[in-house]
C-alpha cells in the first residue's frame, strides 16, 4: 500500500453529561492511502457521520489523534487548525442546507478563496468561473443566481465546487446523494469520480447504501455502534465478509433482480443504545455466533488476511489462519459459511 | 454599517422577487406615511410652523381652522404644531430604545446562539431572569424615582428593559440557522467566527430582526404614550402625543380636538409601522417556504 494521507488512531468521541454519556465514535483507526477511495458504511446512527466531522474537529473529539499528511490536527489550535484543515474539505447530505440561501452562487464558491485572500478581481472570476463549469454549472446564465433557486442535485454541483476551491487533497463526502434522485445521484458520483482523477483527490465516502459504497470504493470499511467492525478491500469484503455483521448488512441489500432468492438471513432487532453499549463486543447482543467470550472480551481488529482486518473472534471465513481463529468452535460448522 | 448594507439588499431583493411577488401598494403607502412622519419631525424646527410652547390666549380651545388646522388647546397653543413636535418624543423614544435592545440583545443572542455551551446556558438563564421581572412596573418604579425625568432617561429605560426580548428572539433565530450545514462547511472552508456570524448569519438573521424592529418600536410608541398619561414621560410643556392626550382628559367634551388628532396620529404612525413588520415578516417567511 503506498503512502498514507490521512491516519486515523483510536479516535472516540463522546457527547452529554456523565451519567448521560453517549459513545457515538469508540477507538476508531484507519488510514486512508493517497489517492484510494475509502468507503465508510453502516446503520444510520453507527457513527460514520461523526467519524467524518470529528476528523474535521467540526465536533470535538474526546480522545485519539488525526494525523493529515504527518501534521496532527487535533493538536492544531486557532489560526493553525483553520488553516491546515483547508486541506480536508466535506460535502454533506443535504445539498439545499449546505448553501446559505442569501447568497449568490458565485459568492459562495468564492468564499474559502475570499475567507484566505487567495484570488481577488479579475483571477478570483476566473477560478469561481472555471470551479462552476467543472461541476456542470454555467456560471454566465446562473453564477448570479441565490442558492434558494437551484435544485439538489445543482446545490450538490455547488458544494463540490466549493470544496474544490481549496484544492484539497481529501474530500469527506458524507452521504452526498442520498437525498437526491436515483438518476441525480448517479450524475454526481460519476463527477466526483472525474474530479477525483482530474485534481488527485483521496475521497472518504460515508454512505448508508452499499452498491453505491461498492461502485466507487477502493476499500471500505464497517461500522457498529461506533466501532469499526471490518475493513478490506471492497472486492474482498463483499464477496466473503469475515464480520457476521458485514454479513447481514450486505445480506439486507436489495438485489436488482427480485425474481433473485435471498441470500442471506435478515438482522432482527434494533441496535443497542448508545447510552449504554453492550461490553465486550458491540455487536454480539444480535449476533447468532455470541459466546461468552463476546461478552468479556472486546475484539480488536485483528488481520484475516492481507489488507483485510476484522474486530471479531469468530471470523466467518479465514483464509490466513491467525491466532485467536485457531481456538474457535461452533461458528465454522454452525454459520452459513458459503457467503458467496 | 454592513447590517445597513445587508437591508438595502434586502429591499432590493424583496422588490424584485422572480416570481413577480410584489409588497403592494398599501405597503409603500405605509412606508411613504412613515417616511413623511420622520421628515416631519426632523424638519420640525425648519418647517413654518408655530412654536408649539406659544400660548395665545385670544384663541383658547379654538376648533380648526386655516390658521390653525388642528385648532387650539386650553392655553392656545397650536394644536398641529404640537403634533408634529411630539411625534419627536415618540420616534425619538421608540428607535433610541430599540438601538438599545438592539445594539445589545441582537449581537449577545447572535453569539449565543452560535457558540452554544456554556457562555449560551449563563446569558439565555440571566436573561430569562430579567424578563420574568414585570417590565412595565419596572419602568413605572424606576420612572418614578428617577428625577427628573428627560428622555433619555425613558429611552435607556425601556431599552433595557428590551434587551431580554430581543435577546430571546434574535437568538431563537439565529440557532434555526446555526444549525445548518452551511455553517459547517464556512467553518471547513478556515472561516473566522466573526466572518460566519457577519457573512453566513447575519444576512439570514437580518429579516426577522428588521420585522421585529419596526414592531418593537411600535410598542415602545404606545409604551411612551401610556408613560405620559399616567404623567410618567417627559415634563410638559415639552409636547408629546402621549402628554396632549393627557392634558385633554379633563377638557375632552370641551375640546374633543386636542385629543382626537394626537391619537390619530400615533394610531396611523403604530397601524403603519405593524403593517409593514407584519408585511415584511410573511413575505421573508415565504422566500423561506420555497427553500
Amino acid at each position: 500500500m503506498s503512502e498514507n494521507l490521512l491516519s486515523v488512531r483510536d479516535l472516540t468521541v463522546t457527547f452529554g453529561p456523565r451519567g448521560r454519556r453517549v459513545s457515538a465514535v469508540d477507538g476508531v483507526s484507519f488510514d486512508v492511502a493517497v489517492g484510494e477511495t475509502l468507503g465508510l458504511v453502516g446503520e444510520s446512527g453507527c457513527g460514520k457521520s461523526t467519524t467524518g466531522r470529528a476528523l474535521m474537529r467540526v465536533v470535538e473529539p474526546t480522545s485519539g489523534t488525526v494525523t493529515l499528511e504527518g501534521l496532527d490536527l487535533t493538536a492544531a489550535s486557532g489560526r493553525t487548525l483553520r488553516e491546515r484543515r483547508t486541506a480536508m474539505q466535506m460535502i454533506f447530505q443535504d445539498p439545499i442546507s449546505s448553501l446559505n440561501p442569501r447568497r449568490r452562487a458565485r459568492d459562495i464558491v468564492a468564499e474559502p478563496l475570499d475567507c484566505w485572500k487567495r484570488a481577488t478581481g479579475e483571477e478570483r472570476r476566473r477560478i469561481v468561473d472555471d470551479l462552476l463549469t467543472q461541476v456542470g454549472i454555467d456560471p454566465v446564465a446562473y453564477g448570479d443566481r441565490y442558492a434558494r433557486q437551484f435544485s439538489g442535485g445543482q446545490c450538490q454541483r455547488i458544494s463540490i465546487a466549493r470544496a474544490l476551491a481549496m484544492r484539497p487533497k481529501l474530500l469527506i463526502c458524507d452521504e452526498v446523494v442520498s437525498a437526491l434522485d436515483v438518476s441525480v445521484q448517479a450524475q454526481i458520483l460519476n463527477l466526483l469520480e472525474d474530479l477525483k482523477a482530474e485534481y488527485g483527490l483521496t475521497l472518504l465516502f460515508i454512505a448508508h447504501d452499499l452498491a453505491v459504497v461498492k461502485n466507487i470504493s477502493d476499500r471500505v470499511a464497517v461500522m457498529y455502534l461506533g466501532r469499526l467492525c471490518e475493513i478490506g478491500p471492497a472486492d474482498t469484503l463483499y464477496a466473503a465478509p469475515a464480520h457476521p455483521y458485514t454479513r447481514f448488512l450486505l445480506g439486507a441489500a436489495l438485489e436488482a433482480d427480485p425474481e433473485a432468492p435471498r441470500r442471506h438471513e435478515i438482522l432482527e432487532g434494533e441496535p443497542p443504545s448508545p447510552l449504554d453499549p453492550p461490553s465486550g463486543c458491540r455487536f454480539r447482543t444480535r449476533c447468532p455466533f455470541a459466546t461468552e467470550r463476546c461478552a468479556n472480551e472486546t475484539p480488536a481488529l485483528t488481520e484475516v488476511a492481507p489488507g483485510h482486518r476484522v474486530a471479531c473472534h469468530y471470523p466467518l471465513r479465514v483464509t490466513v489462519t491467525p491466532g485467536p481463529a485457531t481456538t474457535r468452535t461452533g461458528p465454522t460448522g454452525s454459520g452459513p459459511s458459503d457467503a458467496t | 454599517m454592513s447590517s445597513s448594507l445587508e437591508l438595502s439588499e434586502l429591499v432590493e431583493e424583496a422588490t424584485e422577487t422572480p416570481d413577480g411577488r410584489r409588497l403592494g401598494v398599501l405597503f409603500w403607502l405605509c412606508v411613504g406615511w412613515l417616511a413623511l412622519n420622520l421628515l416631519a419631525a426632523v424638519l420640525a424646527n425648519v418647517l413654518p410652523l408655530e412654536n408649539p410652547l406659544t400660548q395665545n390666549y385670544n384663541a383658547v380651545n379654538a376648533g380648526p381652522s386655516l390658521h390653525h388646522l388642528f385648532g387650539t388647546d386650553d392655553l392656545g397653543r397650536d394644536i398641529f404644531s404640537r403634533v408634529v413636535f411630539g411625534s419627536r418624543v415618540s420616534i425619538e423614544a421608540g428607535l433610541g430604545s430599540m438601538v438599545i435592545g438592539f445594539g445589545v440583545g441582537a449581537p449577545l443572542g447572535m453569539l449565543a446562539a452560535y457558540r452554544r455551551g456554556r457562555f449560551d446556558q449563563i446569558l439565555t438563564v440571566v436573561m430569562y431572569v430579567v424578563l420574568a421581572f414585570p417590565a412595565i412596573i419596572a419602568t413605572i418604579a424606576i420612572l418614578s424615582f428617577w428625577t427628573p425625568r428627560t428622555l433619555l432617561k425613558i429611552i435607556v429605560v425601556i431599552g433595557v428593559a428590551a434587551i431580554p426580548l430581543v435577546y430571546r428572539v434574535i437568538r431563537t433565530a439565529t440557532l434555526a440557522v446555526a444549525t445548518q450545514d452551511f455553517v459547517v462547511a464556512a467553518r471547513v472552508q478556515g472561516a473566522s467566527d466573526t466572518r460566519i456570524l457577519v457573512r453566513e448569519l447575519l444576512p439570514n438573521v437580518a429579516p426577522i430582526a428588521v420585522s421585529f424592529l419596526l414592531i418593537g418600536v411600535a410598542t415602545v410608541v404606545t409604551l411612551e404614550g401610556s408613560l405620559a398619561f399616567l404623567g410618567l414621560s417627559v415634563a410638559p410643556p415639552t409636547p408629546s402625543w402621549g402628554n396632549m392626550i393627557n392634558e385633554s382628559r379633563t377638557i375632552l367634551q370641551l375640546n374633543p380636538w386636542l385629543a382626537l388628532f394626537p391619537a390619530a396620529a400615533m394610531c396611523l404612525f403604530l397601524l403603519a409601522l405593524n403593517f409593514i413588520g407584519d408585511r415584511l415578516r410573511t413575505h421573508f417567511d415565504v422566500t423561506e417556504g420555497k427553500l
